[in-house]
């Protein structure tokens, strides 16, 4: 008997990526293909394929993400990294983030460099992502969420300091 | 599903986002270098659920408070 499984694949991102480039990938992937591009680095690829065990459902993702690559960009290319989930565990997750996915004033303040006041200050900006929660302790934002605004974020010199009174 | 789609854009736009959809029909959300694509409009509720949930990864606050 066969399920559903959901794979995730990341590969390097190579060079220079298009909207058409990205249309084809998503186009050639299995079930609902996204493809997320951080503009950087990576490129995330998405989709569900159907196999009986979580081996035969590996098999199937890397193949067909290798081939919805290789449609895309005419080369052959080897994810970095993988990842095979049961579609009832994808869910589960897309409807609980994961706890490292998870940062508060002082993860964010270490990922920009900058100190946990100003992170609290930048935090405040209208076109920063919302938090996830905002219990007592703090406002709660997803990682990658902030990452995709840090990719744009242009650091501002800030006042110099007060020399001390003599 | 049009109408959740046409929430999705106007949250998406109102904050940020560029959106275009291609002649094949696929959906492509921009902001700064970053993109999201997807395939087609979601057909059913998982599909749904992973295209908000990708959106909000990006920072989309849906529904828009």
């Amino acid at each position: 008997m066969t399920q559903q499984w959901h794979v995730i694949a990341t590969f390097d991102r190579p060079g220079e990526v298009d909207d058409d480039q990205r249309e084809a990938l998503a186009g050639a992937l299995p079930g609902f293909g996204i493809v997320t591009d951080d503009g950087q680095r990576r490129l995330q690829v998405e989709g569900d394929v159907e196999a009986g065990t979580i081996r035969q459902a590996t098999d199937a993702g890397l193949k067909a993400v290798r081939a919805a690559w290789a449609e895309a960009f005419g080369v052959a290319a080897d994810p970095v990294g993988l990842r095979v989930l049961t579609t009832a565990a994808h869910e589960e997750e897309i409807a609980h983030p994961a706890g490292s996915d998870l940062i508060g004033y002082t993860e964010i303040a270490q990922m920009l460099g900058v100190s946990k006041q100003r992170a609290g200050q930048l935090a405040e900006l209208t076109d920063f992502p919302a938090p996830l929660a905002s219990p007592a302790m703090g406002p709660i934002y997803t990682r990658g969420a902030v990452e995709v605004w840090a990719s744009s974020w242009t650091r501002k010199p800030g006042r110099p300091r007060k020399t001390p009174a003599e | 599903m049009t109408d959740w789609m046409d929430q999705l854009i106007t949250a998406a736009v109102r904050q940020g986002f560029y959106v275009r959809q291609t002649r094949n029909g696929s959906w492509i959300f921009g902001k700064g270098i970053a993109t999201l694509t997807f395939e087609r409009t979601p057909r059913t509720p998982r599909e749904w659920m992973q295209m908000v949930n990708a959106l909000r990864a990006f920072g989309l606050r849906f529904p828009p408070s």
